[in-house]
């Protein structure tokens, strides 16, 4: 019995009494704090931008990967890229033809989307391990792009001022406004991701997770069915991307830049790779450590790493697994020869053996 | 013709500091089918020891071997204590090493500071020029870099296709689980092919610290190309590597003459054209 | 709902640690209202990590000479009777790391005035905030993009000049005195060679020079070689538009690839660690001329050498100021300077302070500043030559000051004829 099939049963088991409604509560009580935190905090004009918003930002962005992960079985590092695209995008649509941000936005989505189709169709024929390393030096060609396109994307400096808009009656420039924004765009984001998961295009791509061969014999379209994952992937990357651009008022290459990539990929791992919503406490605990290492120690970095081989090593699920491994514990003391030694996956529940090769093309 | 030899010849001197740095990681992956994401690290690290070394015994060669020699001693540990348990699942392995990857680029910008160095040679090798038919007068040290990685490239090709180990390797490649049944301690050559690949990797840092400098983001820099050279020529294979490097180091002096603007994107396009045409590579296989 | 236990399990957990956070540092001072406060609260904005580590050392040097001579430290001290305190917040050099931090110091650290940051895409962000927190005045640290005082953004002071005015002097002297007629353009691909480049160019090329062929190398490439080959044999010289770590790559491989053209280098591309280095680069090296703000061996003023003497007793310092130190220092004092002559009196959003800045008229260790009506100082600016010294060392030494360089309107591009520049 594999780790996904157990953890497949144990969520099939039915609920009793305070399993069934903590979930619900710690929902709500998450929900509140996110709603009230900016009448909590002692200094909104920091802890909204530098925190807040950009946790949410940081989060949507590691959602998509975690989604392609999770769900898919592949683990992009092009999302900061294609995050990037519709970032630029917007830009472009702003700063060089000088229309209303809104353009920007539903262009830069469209766009973003689009791009993610692209590297879908470069990458998605190979898996696992490949796919990481060609999705991350195709966001490497992007980086690369960006930084030396004067026509495009100003080069190295980047394409500024890009204001926040007015839209309707809201207006973005009130960074309250943008917080909660940002907030209901991450849930959307959330419910999004959630709503396809359970739906049957959500379903199809588990099995051809699980078994790409068996999958394939049924008749299913295994590229296409990867190839609509990456877009709905750089769909919601790209929603982040928007975001980010409201946030940072500009678009310059750092934000595709290497660093960027990998800190996208250490929220994911930090808050869990499986885990959708996980993503938003891995965010959290990044942008308050780049925030506040400074005070106690000069290496940012090593921290970071250091946290991030931790919970590989330890802790494969992240913080959002933390529960969870808690009430493993708890069971297994109760019942411990029921519970069988499963060592823990990277991916929750992680890859199937087969999708381990030889070759780097696909299946 | 002269200039297009010129160029030419500055892209396969380029070509073997990139294979020199790829051939580690093709021989890691085609053993143990995992990626180092550390092998940027190694580069580098290998780079910096070589540096010192180099600087205080006052001879590049103790250098190039204490650079090695150190690099190796690093991969082991990094194989013991990290990626050891986790040998079956290539993600994690390769997830881990990059978070050691942002350590150490962290801990050698402590270490080593921000400026670039370079690993010092002789006053008069650096200056030295042979003459060349066509082209003319052309640096000795790039030359030099040349021959060294051939010999690399041969006598690791030959290690494998001719020896003892390299026939328990290539068993290896084929099936582990075979292998390990015949009784050869496979997690000895595991660990022993891990050290192996980091010093090639240290070796290489010396190397090409030499030709160009040595700073904070070359350990970045050096990972996505060797990453670039394995996927191009074919992962596991040093032959491909070689290829892959050449290609690599090619497309990249040529487009920094023809197409400077995009000469970086345009080498790593390179890799997109590769993969639409044969996706396992250029000597990749095909399972 | 069940599927969505753990990450809200997750977010909660994190949520809860922010909030304690939140609390823990609401401890500060409720500065950045001025006024009313007997301290002084500046943020220093530097780089600390990233290949520009070192500026947040050099920085602090800067700051620890201005302040000793107050009887200060480098953590504050008493400056036009009140108190003074710094805040320092590091950044790796990139415009995100400087809009989270230079957010921090304004909003969470309250602090009354910004001083950094140390490069230049930081700068050109830092201005952008600016505008959004007119409360807040800002001195630039050692910025340099041209565009940073042409924005009209009055709460921004820069006391140096910039990347253009950095060349002033060079381009006619190289035609004139030096007899260079025809040059080959060889720079990094980014904004600062080109305003660099274009300072000079502008020059040279209305002295009547021609620029042969340009190579913009892409940032990150470190091979020469070809590049190298590139450059025609028929120049007169070649200009060097590279910065530190690629320079000092450039000039070893011009070594060995037998480049025999004298060289003129931009404002970044000869610095005293490259020349003390390891690296074989005198025969490239020596005769090399450039432009810049720090002056070399043999300028005659007092004052810079008082400021190497202090500059000397701080820690971690290196054996000559770079150019973070000497432009930090020009800032840090033009800034205190200004907080004496308004007694210290930040009420009115700061008027009074402000009026002295820009009032200010003084002799810096490298000549006389005071700024222009965009808040952008007027400079003297340097033109120096690399010699070989008696024992074979490298040292750079000034020709020749040019004065009261004042900034232009242009930024730069890519360019590649005189034509271009036009």
């Amino acid at each position: 019995m594999t780790t996904s099939q157990i953890n497949a049963s144990l969520a099939r088991q039915p609920r009793t009494g305070v399993a069934k409604w903590l979930p619900i509560a710690f929902g709500a009580l998450v929900l509140i704090l996110a709603f009230s935190f900016p009448h909590i905090v002692d200094r909104p004009r920091f802890w909204l931008p530098n925190i807040g918003i950009r946790s949410l930002w940081l989060g949507i962005i590691a959602m998509s990967l975690v989604f392609l992960n999770r769900y898919v079985g592949l683990l992009s590092l092009a999302q900061m890229a294609i995050a990037g695209v519709s970032a630029y995008t917007v830009g472009f649509v702003v700063v060089k033809l000088e229309l209303p941000f809104m353009w920007g936005a539903a262009i830069g989505v469209v766009v973003g989307t689009l791009a993610a189709i692209l590297v879908g169709l470069v990458a998605a024929r190979t898996k696992a391990i490949y796919f990481l390393m060609i999705t991350l030096a195709i966001g490497q060609v992007f980086y690369s792009w960006a930084s030396q396109s004067i026509e495009v994307t100003n080069a190295r400096r980047g394409l500024a001022p890009i204001d926040r808009p007015e839209i309707g009656p809201l207006d973005l420039a009130n960074i309250q406004t943008l917080y909660y924004c940002a907030l209901i765009l991450a849930i959307v984001c959330y419910l999004l991701c959630r709503y396809v998961t359970s739906s049957t295009f959500g379903l199809t791509l588990q099995g051809i997770r699980d078994s790409p061969e068996r999958m394939r014999a049924l008749g299913y379209n295994v590229f296409g069915y990867r190839i609509a994952a990456m877009a709905f992937a750089g769909l919601i990357a790209s929603f982040g991307g928007i975001l980010l651009v409201l946030d940072r008022n500009q678009v310059d290459p750092n934000v595709v830049s290497l660093n960027s990539t990998l800190d996208v990929l250490v929220v994911a791992v930090i808050g869990g790779i499986g885990s959708l919503g996980g993503v938003f406490a891995g965010a959290v605990v990044i942008t308050m450590l780049s925030n506040f290492s400074q005070n106690f120690t000069d290496r940012y970095l090593t921290l970071t790493g250091l946290v991030f081989i931790l919970v590989l090593l330890f802790a494969p699920t992240g913080l959002a697994g933390v529960g969870q491994q808690v009430r493993r514990l708890m069971s297994r003391r109760r019942n411990a020869q029921t519970e069988q030694e499963s060592p823990p996956g990277l991916a929750e529940p992680p890859r199937a053996e087969t999708q381990k090769g030889t070759s780097n093309e696909a299946d | 013709m002269a200039q297009f030899l010129m160029i030419a010849l500055n892209g396969l001197t380029l070509a073997a500091v990139y294979f020199l740095v790829a051939s580690g990681l093709t021989l890691i992956f085609g053993l143990m089918r995992v990626i180092t994401m550390a092998h940027g690290t190694s580069y580098l690290l290998g780079g910096y020891i070589g540096y010192v070394v180099a600087r205080e015994s006052g001879n590049w060669v103790v250098g190039a071997l204490a650079g090695a020699v150190a690099v190796g001693i690093f991969g082991l540990l990094i194989h013991q204590l990290l990626i050891k348990r986790f040998q079956d699942d290539d993600m994690r392995v390769a997830l881990i090493t990059l978070g050691v990857s942002l350590i150490g680029t962290d801990l050698m910008l402590a270490a080593f500071g921000g400026t670039a160095t370079q690993v010092p040679v002789d006053a008069s090798l650096q200056v030295a020029t042979v003459q060349l038919p066509i082209i003319g007068s052309y640096p000795l040290l790039r030359l030099l870099v040349l021959a060294f990685a051939v010999i690399v490239g041969v006598l690791l090709a030959l290690g494998i296709s001719q020896t003892r180990f390299g026939a328990v390797v290539r068993a290896g490649v084929d099936d582990a689980q075979m292998t390990a049944a015949t009784g050869v301690n496979v997690p000895l050559v595991f660990a022993v092919i891990f050290a192996l690949g980091s010093a090639l990797a240290g070796l290489a840092g010396v190397v090409g610290g030499t030709l160009f400098p040595l700073m904070p983001g070359q350990d970045g820099t050096y990972l996505l190309f060797s990453l670039v050279v394995v996927i191009v020529g074919g992962m596991g294979s040093i032959p491909g590597a070689a290829i892959g490097a050449a290609l690599v180091g090619l497309v990249s002096q040529f487009t920094l003459v023809y197409a400077p603007t995009y000469s970086l994107v345009l080498t790593f396009a390179l890799m997109v054209v590769v993969l639409a045409i044969r996706p396992q590579g250029i000597m990749g296989r095909k399972s | 709902m069940k599927l969505t236990k753990k990450g809200l399990l997750a977010s909660l957990a994190a949520g809860a640690t922010m909030l304690l956070l939140a609390s823990c540092s609401g401890g500060g001072t409720a500065g950045g209202d001025g006024g009313s406060s007997d301290t002084i609260k500046i943020g220093v904005l530097a780089t600390d990590s990233g290949n520009l580590a070192f500026g947040m050392d050099e920085a602090k040097a800067a700051i620890g000479v201005a302040m000793e001579k107050r009887g200060g430290t480098v953590e504050g001290g008493e400056v036009g009777g009140k108190q003074v305190e710094f805040v320092y917040a590091g950044t790796d050099g990139t415009t995100a790391s400087a809009q989270t931090q230079v957010k921090k110091l304004v909003e969470n650290d309250g602090v009354d005035i910004v001083l950094g940051p140390t490069s230049g895409d930081e700068g050109e962000t830092v201005v952008q905030y600016a505008k959004g927190v007119p409360e807040v005045t800002f001195v630039n640290g050692a910025a340099s993009p041209v565009g940073m005082t042409l924005e009209g953004v009055e709460n921004f002071y820069r006391f140096m000049g910039d990347s253009v005015m950095w060349m002033a002097g060079v381009g006619d002297y190289a035609y004139n005195d030096k007899g260079y007629k025809k040059m080959y353009l060889l720079a990094e691909d980014y904004s600062f060679p080109y305003d660099n480049a274009g300072g000079f160019f502008s020059e040279f090329c209305a002295a009547g020079g021609e620029i042969s062929g340009a190579s913009w190398v892409p940032v990150g490439n470190t091979d020469y070689a070809t590049i190298i080959s590139q450059i025609p044999a028929d120049v007169d010289a070649v200009y060097v538009g590279l910065g530190g770590a690629d320079a000092a790559s450039f000039l070893s491989q011009a070594v060995s690839g037998g480049v025999d053209k004298p060289l003129v280098g931009g404002s970044i591309a000869i610095d005293t660690t490259a020349l003390s280095g390891d690296a074989n680069i005198a025969s490239a090296a020596v005769g090399m001329i450039s432009g810049g703000p720090v002056p070399g061996e043999g300028y005659d003023n007092p004052a810079w050498g008082e400021f190497v003497d202090a500059y000397a007793t701080q820690p971690n310092a290196f054996p000559s100021p770079s150019i973070f130190a000497i432009l930090n220092y020009n800032a840090a004092e033009s800034l205190l300077l200004g907080i004496e002559q308004s007694n210290g009196d930040l009420s009115d959003d700061q008027a009074a302070l402000r009026e002295a800045l820009s009032g200010l008229s003084w002799d810096s260790p490298t000549g006389p500043l005071k700024l222009d009506d965009n808040r952008q100082a007027i400079v003297d600016n340097f033109m120096n030559e690399v010699v070989q010294a008696d024992d074979g060392s490298l040292v750079l030494e000034t020709i020749s000051a040019a004065s009261d360089v004042r900034q232009g309107t242009i930024a730069y591009d890519r360019f590649s004829s005189c034509g271009d520049l036009k």
